[in-house]
């Protein structure tokens, strides 16, 4: 549930039915929970932002624990509930510590790995002050190159654009959740 | 300029070089500013950013006033330097009063608006400023616009956010001449 009903075929205009037949045929039927039921409000722009989410997911080549990393310093900093619920479970498993998964959520300081502080030192300081300083800069550079520093930074904006939507419109959480919910 | 070399065809990876020639081409031809040199370290990333981007800015079927409305609240919320050179003056173009521009430049109490104009920057504002909207904030926003066109104009402000994310970490340098004066950050 949210603020805006569930899109049925019914509601969408003539030209858009292919797009959202496209963009519902996985779940087989109405999206009724999650991003997907907000974007296919939308249907071409959902059938649009499909192929980039995925390139940032799923085709990048950056490791799958760095990019957790990301949207997760991301959901905290812009007090995103929903994608923090759905991505610090996928950062433990990735292989970020508890500790660390737990300072973020709570704003805390902690040591961790060059790589991990290279990231997470990126996006705190991009989303507190709105630019980033040359040394954190640089160490984000060094240890990701130009390419992968590139697709990081796209990821955390394609994650900041998430928590917008799922806040502004009030997506809640699932119901089954394992992590504490993020407080805000 | 920025803190990286523009994205060459000659320096991109070759399984990348087909989704170069096909980003810059749907860019509109080789750019020298903005966020695309940056963008374009990573072709593919371009190839798909351009597509989902000309939906937004292109196709969608809210007027241009407001979508530069809309631009200029989020670059504005980002303190993006380039971003709202480039916004500002198309803004003002198509009749955002310079009364509007200027006093969401700087953070100023805003002028009269009309509904719509005010429906969307409360809307704006609000999130960038407490990554909430309220009730009454979003039920304004969603009856002036309805549900596709604000869930477009909340990606709208989305996608510029990270441009402005791009642009100032990359600190990609500001053209010299701009009829703007400069935002203060």
């Amino acid at each position: 549930m949210a603020r805006v009903p569930v899109v049925t075929r019914e509601m969408v205009a003539p030209e858009f039915q292919e797009a959202y037949d496209e963009v519902t045929k996985e779940t087989g039927g109405p999206i009724t929970g999650g991003p997907g039921s907000i974007t296919v409000n939308s249907p071409e722009f959902a059938r649009r932002r499909t192929p980039l989410t995925s390139y940032l997911r799923y085709e990048t080549t950056f490791p799958k624990r760095i990019q957790e990393l990301a949207i997760i310093t991301t959901a905290r900093a812009n007090d995103c509930a929903y994608v923090w619920n759905a991505h610090a479970p996928a950062a433990r498993r990735e292989g970020i510590n508890d500790a660390l998964v737990d300072a973020i959520r709570d704003k805390k300081e902690l040591s961790m790995s060059a790589e991990e502080s290279a990231v997470v030192n990126y996006a705190q300081e991009y989303f507190a002050n709105h630019k980033v300083s040359q040394a954190t800069f640089k160490a984000a550079v060094d240890q990701f190159g130009t390419q992968h520093l590139v697709e990081l930074t796209a990821l955390m904006g394609h994650y900041a654009q998430t928590c917008f939507f799922l806040n502004a419109f009030e997506v809640t959480l699932p119901d089954e959740r394992t992590e504490p919910v993020l407080p805000v | 300029m920025a803190r990286i070399p523009a994205g060459a065809k000659a320096t991109v990876p070759a399984e990348f070089q087909g989704a170069f020639d096909q980003a810059v081409s749907r860019i509109g031809g080789p750019v020298s500013g903005g966020p695309w040199p940056v963008v374009l370290n990573s072709p593919e990333l371009a190839l798909r950013r351009i597509h989902l981007a000309d939906y937004l800015r292109k196709e969608s079927t809210f007027s241009k006033k407001i979508q530069e409305l809309a631009i200029l609240v989020a670059v504005r919320a980002m303190d993006c330097q380039y971003a709202w050179m480039a916004h500002a003056a198309s803004a003002r173009r198509e009749g955002v009063s310079d009364a509007l521009v200027d006093a969401i430049r700087d953070k100023t109490s805003l002028p009269v608006m009309t509904p719509e104009e005010k429906a969307l920057v409360d809307y704006g504002q609000e999130f960038y400023s407490t990554h909430k909207v309220s009730a009454a904030t979003f039920q304004a926003a969603l009856d002036q616009f309805g549900a596709q066109h604000l869930v477009e104009l909340t990606m709208l402000m989305g996608h510029y956010a990270q441009t402005s994310f791009i642009l100032n970490a990359f600190e990609v340098v500001l053209p010299e001449q701009s009829a703007e004066p400069l935002l203060p950050v």
